[in-house]
């Protein structure tokens, strides 16, 4: 793998995507789409925001694209707000656990559980888990959230350094890992069953398996490069569950062979400052976005990368190489990006300058 | 400051008040001690009152006008930066986005004041009158990017005016449609008001198709037919700013004289609405302030530009006329008193832009609008113009200002920080004292505080950012986040003071805490030769665990010659050698013992010293197991050398 400077050249954009910005009155650290009714077609048209350091914090259900009545009124294709509920801590995650309800990481150690009706369009708090992480008198802020594969049960990790499985009916949590990490747990992924991946602060992902008893993880990965690397977080490849992406701090982006514990297949020094989201998209897993501190929103291309063989085109040194098709959809903005997400055709991100964008209609091969 | 009846009671209880300032307010607290006799005093002592400037502006309205006219004024840096300055057009444009957020944040202020409900009256008022100051602040922004922004051909700045007019003046369509839908609308009160309005306002099509409405129209047509001649044939209205002056003003002249002449002729004596009409199309000044028209106007400036229109219609903005004009029909409307808004539009018209500033700054009770006015003024070279030396110090002031109004918000630091970079004499020093009063509130806010930092070269304050959120691990026992904070500022002493934590805990607990931490620190342990001694010290754990014991041998002689190990720990680290001295497979060569016993030999000094004081301390059992390690460690280096020695010795 080629650790060394990556010449990342972005490709302008031949045909402008469209995209809409709506200024939300607040900072917005999370955005998620909610996930498509199984089976059908039509993509998701409700996501949800979450707001960040702010006196009065809110988690905001939109609409995109509007309803019609919502359309004229306002005379643009902005997205609509449906709901919103208000609450004094930061939002730090945010994940839908199916159609109709929503698990929200807080800054003060708690989980709130919330649901929503689509038919009256409301969002009604359901369940809150108070003070999960950190100790009693002395709370710290539960920083990721994932969604066990094949139920609605919640993993939850905070900057204590623990992990706590949570059930929707159980008030208390299911199962708690104390000293799951000694720093802060920053991203989860929890798509394989029985297998929870955990990213920290201090640029280890660890692999716990659920199946045996959780007093180790089943395997610790790290990033050992010269200088101090936290990962921001990690997410899989949809199609090939071995490969993970991480996106770390100084803006490098790891890809990894899980299956090769030693070191990553490539490290990519891709952005400048701190990656916060990195993503594949679900159906198109040759699309790869990134979302950065410096205000950038990528959208990798490796459809026209070979893959050799078994392996994936990600893992090929091609990419470490900066031999892949990169746009940037936000060039002017200067404001952290701080997440992103895409279902099938619209790319929503929220920034630091209290503004959601929705890049519409992305080419997607 | 309005203070709530609650808060004032709260006080008013206070018998010895006092303050301290708190972030961006005041907490306000009563030191006299409650007396055991003053029962009605038992309540509310001890009461800590928290006060905060400016609290209530703040609504998604005026965020989301910070918001887009940052992004807006950074293009405008940007631009300005630029090898040739901030050229005109860039300027113009500029100006327009930021009329246009002016305009979307009053439309919003408008909506949220309907949607509050009855209850929160307050509230409401509040909005109310946010939206009258920033509709009041759009006019003038408006009228000033009129006069010192545009670069206008001739004839195209009575357009513009009328423009101003029009799009600032109440709107008149329910009238309209109130005239129209009226069985008979010249008997309307208001319709000679509406028709005069439109044709001061230089609504021209407008004002025809209501004339054709008066009954007349059909009975005695030719008057009304003569006056929609007049009116349609009058130029001024789309000039394309391709024509001189000299052509302008003669088709003017031309057709003035047309209307002077259908005026004295006659042609509209039968209806004296139209004559009146008739003699201000010719301009005359007593027709002009005529009692009927100056009533169909609702603002002084109204009258000010449907004067111009017809008395001086290719008037630069630079002419007397205009102030003049401007003064008369501000003493025709004289409400008394002159307000403000009028006195900072007149000192617009004037060209006085220091007292435009004066005004706007001590009327306008937030400071966006001077800002980010001044800032354009400063970059389009107004402010040199007008003889201000001064003029990029009185930007960077207003800017300062704004800066730290927008400071009073905890959301809006990242803005705040930047508006400061745009500030070359005094922003640093601003930023520097307030980038340390910004709440670390978790991991994440710390990095993006930590980012910024690292942006505006505040090294200092980056390192107290990392001191700050290390030490507060510290404190809650997460001695893993401490390090990894210290590790990522560089900071060389705390990591050394952290890894000797770590290995005092190592001597007490017996294990290591943190050990995934441990494990993998890769060459970030040479930050500090006590970390990368941690790091190495842990290797040689698990080389022992797994049963490499020449490798781990080797480590902790490395470890001992290396003089990385502090000497308080060279105890430890002879004690984890006499295991691998006494095992059945020899792991020392005769080197690696020498140099032991040469550590041991330094150590033993101090032991037998403190055997001396041994009569002197209580604890003599400890100085006792000393001891016992000190001879066994003796006799074991002893035996493992002469083992060496025979090892090495050549074969017999």
């Amino acid at each position: 793998w080629a650790p060394g400077p990556g010449v990342f050249v972005l490709v302008p954009l031949l045909r402008m995507a469209e995209w809409v910005v709506k200024y939300v009155g607040h900072k917005v650290s999370k955005v998620r789409w909610r996930p498509q009714l199984a089976g059908s077609i039509d993509p998701s048209n409700i996501f949800a925001s979450g707001s960040w350091d702010d006196v009065v914090n809110r988690v905001c259900i939109w609409r995109f694209p509007a309803t019609a009545k919502a359309a004229d009124e306002e005379g643009l294709n902005e997205p609509e707000l449906v709901c919103a509920q208000t609450g004094p801590a930061d939002i730090m995650d945010l994940v839908f656990l199916n159609r109709d309800h929503l698990a929200c990481a807080l800054s003060d150690g708690s989980v709130a559980v919330f649901s929503y009706k689509e038919a009256v369009g409301t969002l009604s708090h359901v369940r809150d888990w108070k003070k999960v992480h950190g100790q009693k008198d002395l709370p710290s802020p539960c920083t990721s959230l994932g969604v066990l594969a094949g139920s609605a049960n919640v993993v939850s990790g905070g900057e204590d350094g623990r992990l706590n499985i949570l059930r929707l009916d159980d008030q208390r949590p299911y199962a708690t890992i104390a000293t799951a990490d000694s720093s802060t747990i920053t991203g989860l992924d929890c798509s394989i069953p029985s297998e929870v991946l955990a990213s920290s602060s201090n640029g280890m992902l660890k692999v716990w398996d659920l199946r045996k008893p959780p007093s180790k993880p089943a395997r610790i990965l790290a990033i050992e490069s010269g200088d101090y690397t936290s990962i921001n977080g990690v997410s899989r490849h949809p199609n090939q569950p071995n490969l993970v992406v991480l996106g770390c701090c100084d803006g490098s982006l790891c890809f990894w062979d899980l299956r090769q514990e030693k070191m990553p297949a490539s490290l990519c020094h891709a952005h400048t400052l701190d990656v916060w989201e990195a993503k594949f998209h679900r159906s198109y897993p040759d699309q790869l976005f990134t979302c950065c501190q410096d205000g950038s929103l990528w959208h990798w291309d490796a459809s026209s990368v070979e893959g050799s063989g078994q392996r994936s085109s990600w893992l090929s040194g091609a990419i470490a190489c900066g031999k892949v098709d990169i746009v940037n959809h936000l060039p002017h903005n200067t404001l952290s990006v701080n997440s992103c997400d895409i279902e099938s055709r619209h790319l929503v991100c929220g920034t630091d300058g209290e503004a959601i964008f929705v890049i519409m209609d992305l080419n997607l091969n | 400051m309005a203070l709530q009846e609650g808060t004032q009671f709260y006080i008013r209880q206070m018998r010895t008040m006092r303050a301290v300032w708190k972030d961006f307010g005041v907490v306000v607290y009563d030191t006299k001690n409650k007396s055991r006799d003053d029962k009605s005093a038992k309540v509310y002592s001890g009461a800590i009152v928290e006060l905060q400037w400016e609290s209530s502006k703040w609504n998604s309205a005026t965020r989301k006008l910070v918001n887009q006219s940052y992004v807006h004024f950074v293009r405008l840096q940007e631009a300005a930066a630029g090898p040739n300055g901030a050229q005109a057009d860039v300027l113009v444009k500029c100006s327009r986005h930021f009329r246009a957020i002016l305009h979307e944040c009053v439309l919003e202020l408008k909506k949220i004041a309907t949607a509050t409900d009855g209850d929160a009256e307050a509230d409401r008022e509040s909005y109310v009158y946010q939206c009258e100051l920033f509709s009041m602040m759009e006019l003038i922004w408006h009228l000033c990017e009129i006069l010192y922004l545009e670069v206008l051909p001739v004839g195209c700045l009575i357009q513009q005016l009328l423009e101003w007019v029009r799009w600032h003046s109440t709107p008149y369509e329910q009238l309209q449609h109130d005239i129209i839908s009226a069985p008979c609308p010249e008997e309307h009160e208001h319709f000679w008001h509406l028709v005069y309005k439109l044709i001061l306002q230089g609504s021209i099509r407008e004002a025809r198709d209501v004339l054709r409405l008066h009954s007349f129209a059909h009975n005695s047509p030719k008057v009304f037919e003569s006056m929609d001649e007049l009116l349609a044939k009058m130029p001024m209205m789309y000039s394309s700013g391709m024509a001189s002056k000299a052509e302008l003003l003669r088709s003017w002249q031309e057709w003035r004289g047309e209307c002077c002449r259908r005026r004295d002729r006659g042609d509209f004596m039968l209806v004296p609405e139209l004559q009146l009409l008739c003699q201000v199309l010719c301009g005359e000044e007593d027709a002009l302030l005529d009692k009927s028209i100056v009533e169909s106007c609702d603002e002084w400036y109204e009258l000010m530009v449907g004067q111009l229109l017809f008395t001086s219609p290719l008037v630069l903005s630079t002419d007397y006329d205009v102030v003049a004009t401007a003064e008369k029909c501000l003493g025709v409307f004289d409400a008394g008193g002159g307000a403000v808004r009028d006195k900072i539009l007149l000192s617009a018209l004037q060209g006085d832009i220091m007292n435009l500033i004066t005004l706007c700054s001590a009327s306008i009770s937030n400071w966006w609008f001077v800002a980010h006015l001044t800032t354009i003024f400063h970059h389009s070279g107004i402010l040199l113009a007008s003889q201000l030396e001064y003029g990029f110090k009185l930007s960077e002031f207003l800017i300062l200002e704004y800066a730290s109004s927008i400071m009073s918000h905890p959301s809006l630091w990242p803005i705040a920080l930047d508006y400061l970079s745009y500030c070359p004499t005094q922003g640093r020093h601003y930023q520097s004292m307030y980038v340390e009063r910004i709440p670390l509130t978790s991991e994440r806010k710390a990095i993006k505080v930590l980012r910024a930092c690292n942006q505006y070269q505040l090294k200092e304050e980056a390192k107290t950012v990392c001191r700050v959120m290390a030490m507060r691990a510290y404190r809650s026992g997460r001695l893993g986040v401490a390090l990894s904070w210290s590790l990522r500022s560089k900071d060389a002493a705390f990591a050394a003071s952290l890894a000797e934590k770590y290995f005092d805990s190592y001597q007490s607990l017996g294990e290591f805490m943190d050990l995934d931490l441990l494990d993998h620190l890769g060459s970030a342990m040479l930050l500090s030769n006590k970390l990368a001694f941690l790091g190495k010290y842990r290797e040689f754990h698990r080389l022992y665990g797994n049963g490499e014991f020449v490798a781990a041998g080797q480590l902790l002689v490395q470890l001992l010659v290396s003089n990385i190990v502090p000497m308080k720990f060279w105890m430890t680290i002879l004690t984890d050698a006499l295991p691998l001295l006494e095992l059945e497979s020899q792991v020392f060569n005769t080197e690696q013992t020498y140099a032991l016993a040469h550590f041991l030999r330094q150590l033993s000094p101090i032991a037998s010293q403190s055997l001396d004081h041994a009569a002197a301390e209580q604890d003599t059992s400890s100085q006792d197991g000393n001891n016992n390690k000190v001879s066994l460690l003796w006799l074991a280096l002893v035996r493992n050398l002469s083992r060496a020695m025979l090892e090495a010795a050549p074969s017999l």
